[in-house]
């Protein structure tokens, strides 16, 4: 390994160990806000990103969790799971402008979509389907829990 | 101005709204938010002029700003024969059932030939519904006679919860003949596409051609502009119990 890369390693994992706190935060402030009753903001100016609808269902075996993304498309879209969460964030194929919202008198433009979705039960992410249609992403993935037929007698 | 005496929610004319054979529309945050979408498109085809609101102490305070203007969330329109009450907030759960009370009564007074509602019905799969189809609840003959002239399929059988469903049953108790069109929607994404559907509806009933184009063009932006709108419908929705719109009555009559 070069040099440069050897100096670069550290300062890669300081700026991890950043993001996820900075996550964390994000995610308990979001808590504490609902916790007053308050609706945390359905968006990020830091980031330019939207927070879209989603919608969470769980059948016996599967979860499936459905996102509104209008303005994406399918080859736009990047989704990441874990065995508890779902990461969606998409980019818009055009800045999405809200015009003399608020204290800003001017065109404050969005550019993507971004959202973290806990999961109501441990699944299986790399056995997920997912399918874009008509705006609207839909993932499917399986539940980890095992069943064990019980017989009734 | 003419003010209803003192209610828990006041109608407030505030250039007197038409008297007589006026067909009243309602656009509420309901549903796939169909009826605000399609109340909103509704007053800028026809150019509707604004002449009061819905006041009441009750309400939580809150005021809209349009081009600076303060306005009650809860306004009337009118324009072309038409009446339209549309709202930018959900209506309150606690205060449903006086909501309906109080504009059925108002509606009583203007001799209304007909109310109408703009709505959607929830259904699992509109994803892979091109074109949503539109049913309705009828009361009274004229109701009847425009479903059969318009070709729209009565709802059978199940449960209706929510603002309309209060506004039903005051017209029922009051026999004020009232049609409820409800296209097929997404139960919790707002819905431009079912929005056209009933437009296309009402269209018919009005025989007078509504163009529902812009309505298709702007269904994005829609989309993204009423993100926050669907979210707090939703909430409401879910405390009037409107999960059971997805329930079978239990009993046959």
């Amino acid at each position: 390994m070069s040099s440069d890369e050897e100096r670069r390693k550290p300062r890669e994992w300081f700026s991890r160990k950043f993001d996820e706190i900075e996550e964390r935060f994000d995610e308990m402030f979001g808590s504490v806000l609902e916790a007053f009753g308050l609706e945390r903001p359905s968006w990020d100016a830091d980031r330019q990103c939207l927070t879209p609808l989603s919608e969470v269902t769980e059948a016996e075996d599967k979860v499936i969790v459905t996102v509104d993304l209008p303005y994406v498309n399918k080859e736009d879209v990047k989704l990441h799971a874990t065995e508890d969460t779902l990461e969606v964030e998409a980019k818009t194929r055009q800045g999405i402008c809200f015009d003399k919202w608020g204290t800003v008198q001017r065109c404050l433009e969005f550019n993507c979509f971004r959202k973290k979705i806990r999961l109501p039960d441990k699944v299986k992410p790399n056995e997920a389907k997912a399918t874009f249609k008509s705006g609207i992403l839909e993932v499917q993935v399986p539940k980890r829990a095992e069943r064990t037929r019980i017989q009734v007698e | 101005m003419s003010h209803q005496q003192k209610q828990p929610i006041n109608i407030v004319e505030e250039t007197q709204a038409p008297k007589t054979n006026q067909l009243v529309v309602i656009g509420l945050p309901d549903t796939g938010l169909v009826g605000i979408i399609a109340a909103g498109h509704l007053i800028e085809f026809l150019k509707m002029k604004e002449i009061g609101y819905i006041d009441s102490d009750h309400f939580p305070p809150i005021i809209v700003l349009h081009n600076g203007q303060v306005k009650n969330p809860f306004r009337i329109y009118s324009g072309d024969g038409i009446t339209l009450v549309v709202s930018e907030v959900p209506t309150p759960p606690r205060l449903v059932n006086e909501f309906g009370k109080a504009v059925v009564e108002w509606i009583q007074q203007k001799n209304a030939k007909l109310v109408l509602t703009l709505g959607g019905i929830p259904v699992p799969n509109r994803v892979n519904i091109e074109s949503p189809e539109v049913f309705a609840v009828g009361l009274g003959e004229k109701a009847g006679d425009i479903m059969k002239k318009a070709g729209v399929k009565p709802l059978e059988e199940g449960m209706m919860a929510g603002p309309y469903a209060s506004i039903l049953w005051q017209c029922k108790k009051r026999s004020v003949p009232i049609l409820s069109l409800l296209a097929q929607s997404f139960p919790e994404y707002p819905d431009p596409g079912a929005a056209a559907a009933v437009l296309e509806t009402l269209s018919k009933v009005i025989d007078k051609k509504i163009e529902v184009k812009d309505l298709a063009d702007k269904a994005e932006e829609i989309r993204v502009k009423t993100r926050d709108l669907m979210k707090q419908t939703g909430r409401s929705m879910q405390e009037m119990g409107k999960a059971r719109e997805y329930e079978i009555p239990p009993l046959y009559a």
